[in-house]
């Protein structure tokens, strides 16, 4: 070959080929051509001859998998559904590339300014937010410049599709005619006292029942487990608080409680120096202390009139309204004292504290037990979380991490993935009792973190796989099932002889339950299936319309006597119109997409 | 060339290389380079084209969605309409505008333009899908015209198997106006059967097959 090359080589049209690939070579490297007859290995999917590489697919695994919406053991599941997501873009793409479709880089510019998601507390564009916004979602601005300029595309063939579409007013009228119709029928409905006989199942009949229908009495896959639950409540209840610790706490309690505090004050100024002021004071101090009421006192003494008429009172207060200096009194103050003099603004006082906003500690008792628990019980739930982080990795079994923490190893019933109660059925823990850890090497689990105050630990005790139970464990439910089922059909065989009899002018003496112009949304009295085949009988002329109603819920005879048009309704002939728009936009969108894949040529590597 | 053994023969024999082929290798280069040229000139020349059919239809479709248009706003529809189908015709971007010129002759209470953009479309457009979806259009607006049998026709042939549902759906409501009950009620099964199997949603069909009663019961 290569010497078939040299030979040619000598023509003018090989030398100008060499001189084109010499100068590919010197424009864009190597890589060039070499990406011309390499690469393959690493694509998952063609399209349309267009490659899919595993990367791009990892890319979106990765990223939805961050995102947290997806639990990691569906990562499989992910993959497929992300690689055909993929395929259906590119060939949203490729249509729309070959379609001439395109958005310049000016366009995608002016669009990336306007996109909130990068703007920053006054609106503007800021390139920062813009560049840590992508770094966070795992883009590059080149990567993210093209998948937005496909989007923008995509929109622009979705918004054409979708807008193009339109109602014709005779359209929107015939639905709407149809939607508020209304009818009206009686039914009458056979129950099991009708038939001439009851209906009874064999053995035999039993027995192939249940093999026909196996599936359904399928027991699913079970675990019963045992766990150990680390409870910072728990831990508290059992907790021993004394007498001591509960009447510190509620001392706390007492010192920030609102109080309602009484005050004489004295000013000083212009008319009364302050020294005076000050000795009217200590008059009153001594006179409190040879037993006089502060309340007559104060009603005697106090410059401030409104109060002191009430004997001092101020009512009920908390801190920031009454200043420091006065507020620091009164909250140091235990029921029945009286402060030193205190200064404010408005003059000198005396501060009395007449009462205090707090129930007695017998009314708090519990209440203040749980609070010293809790608090007393904070390291211990530390220590014990961090040794059940420990134990329970390196033990075997969880026998010996429950004894050596002191904590009780319970056990579970049978569970289900999607059927656990309680603790075991929170968010998370059966996830983690179906991974392959735990089930299937039998490790411990990780603590579980229910919430701030629970951490849990679990380990398969006993599993079993999915399987069906022999007749003897379901027979009850076999006999039920096949029962209704036989006493429906036997209903429905009636019911069609009574409706050839009606149908002949026989005239029962049933009591029909009768509806007046029912609408299609009906009303609860009437049962689902009734309704629907009253309006799905054909219009009655002389004779009303007989048809039968079956359903779980039992067999009814139906009888239409009229149809008429209902009520116009503007607001309901616009939802009609605009919802079947609707649906037929979207009908045309994803027609779009199955017509595309219907002619593509996709191949799966 | 492990003849070539000094230095000075293989300097000799490069010359002589570079006397027989130096020209050749030079108009490759010339000829590549200006392919090149050009070939970026067609490319900038095709970009800026399109950028501008970008650029309109999106004035088109920001038009478009909203929710009634004055007369203003209408104009300013159509000329857009036409600079997109004159300016870049067999573009995606000239069948959508034409389809929802279309739809704003609707609104417009235009039937007759309505119908003459959608018969363009079915006979020119050069995209199958957009030539399927004008023909479901047009069928729906001969219906209103009382023209059944000229929808029928238009329903008629190959179409994109993903409209199957809205073809049957319209199909029926042709064979009703014809007064063919029969073949109405087939049509309407056809289209949730076809419905489901798409996966699709089609709003008021059961609504006008239950109208017509179960065949049967007609007695």
């Amino acid at each position: 070959m290569l010497q078939s090359i040299r030979d040619r080589s000598k023509s003018w049209g090989a030398k100008i080929i060499i001189g084109a690939i010499v100068l590919t070579m010197a424009l864009f490297g190597a890589d060039a051509l070499i990406g011309l007859f390499t690469g393959g290995a690493n694509d998952v999917a063609k399209v349309n001859g267009e490659p899919i590489t595993r990367q791009e697919v990892e890319l979106q695994v990765q990223r939805a998998l961050r995102s947290g919406q997806v639990p990691p053991e569906q990562e499989r599941a992910l993959r497929g559904q992300v690689l055909d997501e993929l395929i259906t873009l590119r060939l949203l793409d490729q249509y729309a590339g070959d379609g001439g479709l395109h958005l310049s880089e000016e366009q995608l510019d002016r669009i990336l300014l306007t996109l909130p998601q990068f703007h920053d507390q006054e609106g503007r564009f800021d390139r920062e937010i813009f560049r840590n916004r992508l770094a966070s979602a795992g883009y590059t601005p080149l990567g993210f410049r093209e998948q937005l300029r496909s989007d923008l595309r995509r929109e622009q063939l979705q918004n054409g599709l979708i807008l193009s579409d339109f109602t014709l007013e005779s359209e929107r009228e015939r639905l709407a005619s149809l939607q508020r119709q209304v009818r009206s029928f009686r039914y009458h409905r056979l129950t099991a006292d009708d038939l001439e006989a009851p209906v009874t199942v064999s053995e035999a009949e039993i027995a192939a029942y249940y093999e026909a229908n196996a599936e359904r009495y399928q027991r699913p896959e079970q675990v019963r487990l045992a766990y150990v639950l680390l409870d910072r409540q728990r831990l508290a209840d059992e907790r021993e608080v004394s007498e001591e610790q509960l009447e510190a706490a509620y001392a706390e309690r007492a010192r920030d409680a609102e109080r309602r505090v009484s005050h004489i004050m004295v000013t000083f100024g212009d008319e009364r120096g302050r020294d005076e002021a000050e000795a009217r004071l200590e008059e009153v101090r001594e006179r409190l202390a040879e037993g006089d009421d502060f309340a007559t006192l104060a009603a005697r003494y106090s410059d401030d009139t409104s109060s002191a008429e009430q004997g001092g009172d101020l009512g009920f207060i908390s801190r920031g309204f009454f200043g420091e200096a006065f507020e620091d009194a009164a909250f140091a103050l235990a029921p029945g004292q009286v402060s030193e003099i205190v200064e404010t603004d408005n003059g000198l006082h005396l501060v009395a504290v007449t009462e205090l906003d707090l129930p007695p500690l017998e009314a708090l008792r519990d209440e203040l037990r749980e609070e010293v628990a809790l608090a007393a019980v904070s390291d211990d739930f530390n220590r014990l979380n961090q040794r059940l982080i420990d134990e329970s990795f390196a033990a075997d079994d969880l026998v010996s991490v429950a004894d050596d923490l002191g904590l009780a190893r319970q056990e579970s019933d049978w569970l289900t993935r999607e059927h656990a109660q309680g603790v075991l059925g929170e968010p998370g823990v059966m996830r983690e009792a179906f991974s392959d850890e735990v089930l299937t090497e039998g490790f411990n689990s990780e603590v579980i973190e229910l919430d701030e105050d629970r951490r849990l630990v679990v380990r398969v005790a006993e599993h079993r796989p999915a399987a069906t139970p022999p007749l003897e464990e379901v027979r009850d439910r076999v006999v039920a099932e096949l029962t209704a089922e036989r006493q429906q059909e036997a209903l429905v065989a009636l019911a069609e002889t009574r409706l050839d009899a009606l149908r002949h002018g026989d005239t029962p003496d049933w009591a029909w339950t009768r509806v007046e112009q029912a609408s299609r949304t009906g009303d609860e009295a009437v049962p689902a299936a009734v309704l629907a085949e009253a309006f799905r009988l054909p219009r009655p002329d002389e004779a009303p319309r007989y048809g039968i109603a079956s359903s779980e819920q039992g067999v009814a005879v139906v009888a239409l006597e009229a149809v008429s048009e209902g009520e116009a309704d503007a607001e309901l002939e616009a939802l009609v119109g605009r919802m079947a728009e609707r649906l037929r936009a979207q009908s045309a969108l994803t027609g779009l997409l199955e017509h595309l894949r219907d002619e593509a040529e996709v191949e799966r590597l | 060339m492990a003849e070539l053994r000094t230095e000075e023969e293989q300097l000799e024999a490069l010359k002589r290389w570079w006397k027989e082929n130096g020209m050749a290798l030079v108009a490759g280069v010339v000829l590549a380079a200006a392919g090149l040229i050009g070939w970026n000139a067609w490319q900038s020349y095709q970009a800026n084209q399109a950028e501008a059919a970008s650029i309109r239809y999106q004035q088109l479709i920001g038009l478009a969605s909203q929710e009634r248009l004055d007369e203003a706003g209408l104009a300013e529809a159509q000329r857009l309409v036409d600079e997109i189908t004159d300016a870049h015709d067999g573009t995606l971007y000239a069948d959508l505008s034409r389809l929802i010129e279309a739809r704003l002759a609707v609104e417009a209470g235009d039937r007759v333009a309505a119908r003459a953009v959608l018969g363009d479309l079915v006979q020119a457009s050069e995209d199958a899908y957009v030539r399927d979806l004008a023909r479901l259009r047009l069928a729906r607006l001969q219906l209103a015209d009382d023209e059944p049998a000229a929808a029928v026709a238009t329903l008629e042939g190959e179409l994109a198997e993903a409209l199957g549902a809205q073809r049957a759906e319209l199909i029926g409501d042709a064979r009703l106006a014809l007064g063919e009950v029969a073949a109405a009620r087939r049509a309407y099964r056809d289209a949730l059967s076809l419905a489901e199997r798409h996966g699709q949603a089609l709003y008021g069909v059961q609504l006008k097959l239950d109208d017509l009663g179960q065949e049967g019961a007609d007695q």
